[in-house]
């Protein structure tokens, strides 16, 4: 379990070992305040919509998990991408309505991207990894929480480094995203270093 | 076979749950529930849950200049939020000062009605409402500038100060620049636009200064000075200004939707030397207040300095010439920047901020205790607030209109 949990907080981070949700990455991490908003949001999406997307894998989608139904030779696992995409975007849309009922000034000032959680590669990303190591629901729950507060860690140290370099004297041509870019090499290199934390 | 029926029946029912689970959710979240607005001192009315303030004002006949048409960016739309404080939204950040958000200032347009709310508005806005008016004529001055005389019922023209603004409403349309009636000196200008649309599938409102006399006001006239929103030369994939192209385009006789006056751009009472700067359409405002202050026998000297490209940009020349014989306190110079080698041009060159500084500034005893009347392209006002700042003008004598932008 704890395992589980390192590795997808840090040696397997979403957005610094596999690079995904990139976009949603670079686009949001202008201020602290906005990446930590949405960090939350990828840790709730993510910590609701893997365990849920296990469920379904494990007892409707996977070869032989219609056995309680008493079709043991049915193997619906083909059918995983529409079906993940599905439960992904019920709840972004209902994070978005919780949002924009609770806390209104974050769902503006993330605009377009949270919607755009629904097809960010991170979020399916996230339950596709989960199929393809074979977890069970128990630790599924653990790397959906766990990856996306990896994610939201990389985002907010991003966005905090970025707001430092703004008043830093950067080349004319680096400013902005040129110098993203490269932090986010650095970052990523950094974060290689734990590769050898779990065995 | 049963394999297809299974994931068939497996899709439809995940389909279901889901969506029927996201309307429970809407329905608790965003429940369709009565809401009180309250203005000023006034009865309460009663707006939907989730409107947003701009828009439940509106639907009772508060009309809000909002030349950006509710998108956050122009920042006229503002009142003052009574009681709790509410948290600015980003636009609010952008566009409100600290002091503002402090004194619970909010644009309209960004505040969603969520429980009830009072707010507090000038009272000059509540008399601001909407009307219909004709167009009664219509003629190219320039050519991006078309001069449209609209009929306005009497008790709206009665109620305009020299400055203010109406915003003007375009339905949905969908024309090519080709039906557009262009004069035949204009033609070559024209030529490059033919290729154009306008096209928009939802109205449009935009702001548009009133550049009438008290005598064409007295008639129920508004005179507005349309300039087409053009693409900048590098950005040329956007489209042409949707309300622009369609001001551009409409006949004789059209009804028009509009609502107004609005603005606080106007002169100041007093006996102060008057000194306005305008360019392009920012004629408009400039040409009311100077009609307006001539003509209630105002004693201080009053110029008005305005800046144009070439001839063919300029227009009213002969007005206001008329009007510096008539009157030995009012003094009327032009600048051209760009004037063609091939028109005739014995006037001033150069821009009209380097015109005012030689021409008035450097010479002038006292510049600190004139009043400044701004109005044109945002890098006209930088350069002439530049000019002024370096005469020791402080910011407090100087007023302008800068179209929202």
């Amino acid at each position: 379990m704890t395992e589980i949990l390192l590795a997808s907080i840090l040696t397997d981070n979403l957005a610094l070992s596999f690079f995904l949700g990139i976009c949603t990455f670079l686009a949001v991490s202008q201020r602290i305040s906005t990446a930590l908003g949405l960090g939350f949001a990828v840790i709730v999406v993510q910590g609701v919509t893997v365990p849920v997307n296990a469920l379904i894998h494990t007892f409707l989608l996977a070869p032989g998990a219609l056995h309680w139904a008493g079709l043991p030779e049915i193997d619906l696992s083909f059918l995983r991408i529409i079906v993940f995409i599905g439960v992904i975007a019920a709840m972004v849309q209902l994070m978005e309505l919780l949002l924009d009922r609770f806390v209104p000034a974050l769902h503006r000032a993330l605009g377009v991207f949270l919607p755009l959680i629904t097809v960010n590669c991170a979020i399916l990303g996230g339950s596709l990894f989960m199929v393809e190591r074979r977890y069970d629901p128990l630790e599924a729950v653990i790397w959906g929480i766990g990856s996306g507060i990896g994610w939201a860690l990389a985002i907010v140290a991003f966005a905090a480094i970025r707001e430092r370099l703004r008043h830093a004297d950067m080349p004319e041509g680096l400013r902005g995203l040129g110098g993203a870019f490269i932090v986010t090499g650095l970052m990523s290199l950094g974060f290689s270093g734990f590769g050898g934390l779990v065995p | 076979m049963i394999g297809v029926l299974a994931g068939v029946v497996l899709l439809v029912t995940l389909v279901l749950a889901l969506s029927a689970a996201l309307m429970m959710a809407r329905r608790r979240l965003v429940p369709d529930l009565p809401i009180a607005v309250t203005v000023n001192d006034h009865a309460p009315f009663e707006s939907r849950f989730g409107t947003d303030l701009l828009g439940a004002l509106a639907a009772h006949d508060i009309l809000l200049p909002a030349a950006c048409g509710g998108a956050g960016t122009c920042g006229q739309c503002r009142v003052r939020v009574r009681g709790e404080p509410v948290a600015p939204m980003p636009a609010e950040r952008a566009r409100l000062s600290r002091a503002e958000r402090r004194a619970g200032m909010h644009l309209a347009c960004q505040l969603r009605l969520r429980g009830p709310v009072a707010v507090e508005l000038p009272e000059s806005i509540l008399g601001a409402r909407g009307f219909d008016c004709t167009l009664l004529r219509a003629r190219f001055l320039t050519p991006l500038i078309r001069e449209l005389v609209l009929e306005a019922p009497p008790d709206v023209a009665a109620s305009v100060r020299a400055g203010a603004f109406v915003s003007l409403t375009a339905p949905p349309h969908d024309f090519g620049f080709d039906a557009i009636e262009v004069p035949e000196r204009f033609a070559e200008d024209w030529s490059e636009l033919q290729g154009l649309r306008a096209v928009t599938t939802a109205p449009a409102t935009r702001a548009y200064s009133i550049a009438s006399t008290p005598a064409d006001l007295a008639q129920g006239h508004f005179v507005l000075l349309i300039r087409l929103a053009l693409q900048p030369p590098d950005r040329p994939r956007l489209p042409p200004g949707v309300v622009s192209s369609w001001l551009f385009h409409v006949e004789k006789g059209t009804r028009i939707t509009a609502n107004g006056p609005h603005g606080d751009f106007r002169a100041q009472t007093g006996t102060r030397e008057m000194v306005l700067i305008g360019g392009g359409v920012g004629m408009a405002p400039l040409r009311a207040i100077i009609h307006e202050r001539l003509e209630q026998g105002a004693p201080q000297p009053i110029s008005f300095w305005y800046g144009a490209r070439r001839r063919d940009d300029l227009f009213y020349v002969e007005e206001f010439a008329a009007l510096a014989r008539r009157y030995p306190n009012f003094r009327f110079e032009v600048a051209l920047s760009d004037p063609r080698p091939d028109e005739p041009w014995d006037g001033q060159t150069g821009f009209v901020h380097a015109a005012l500084r030689d021409g008035l500034l450097r010479d002038h005893a006292a510049p600190e205790t004139c009043d400044y009347y701004l109005c044109g392209p945002p890098l006209m006002i930088a350069a002439v607030m530049g000019a002024l700042d370096e005469a020791g003008v402080p910011p407090s004598r100087i007023f302008f209109d800068d179209f929202g932008s």
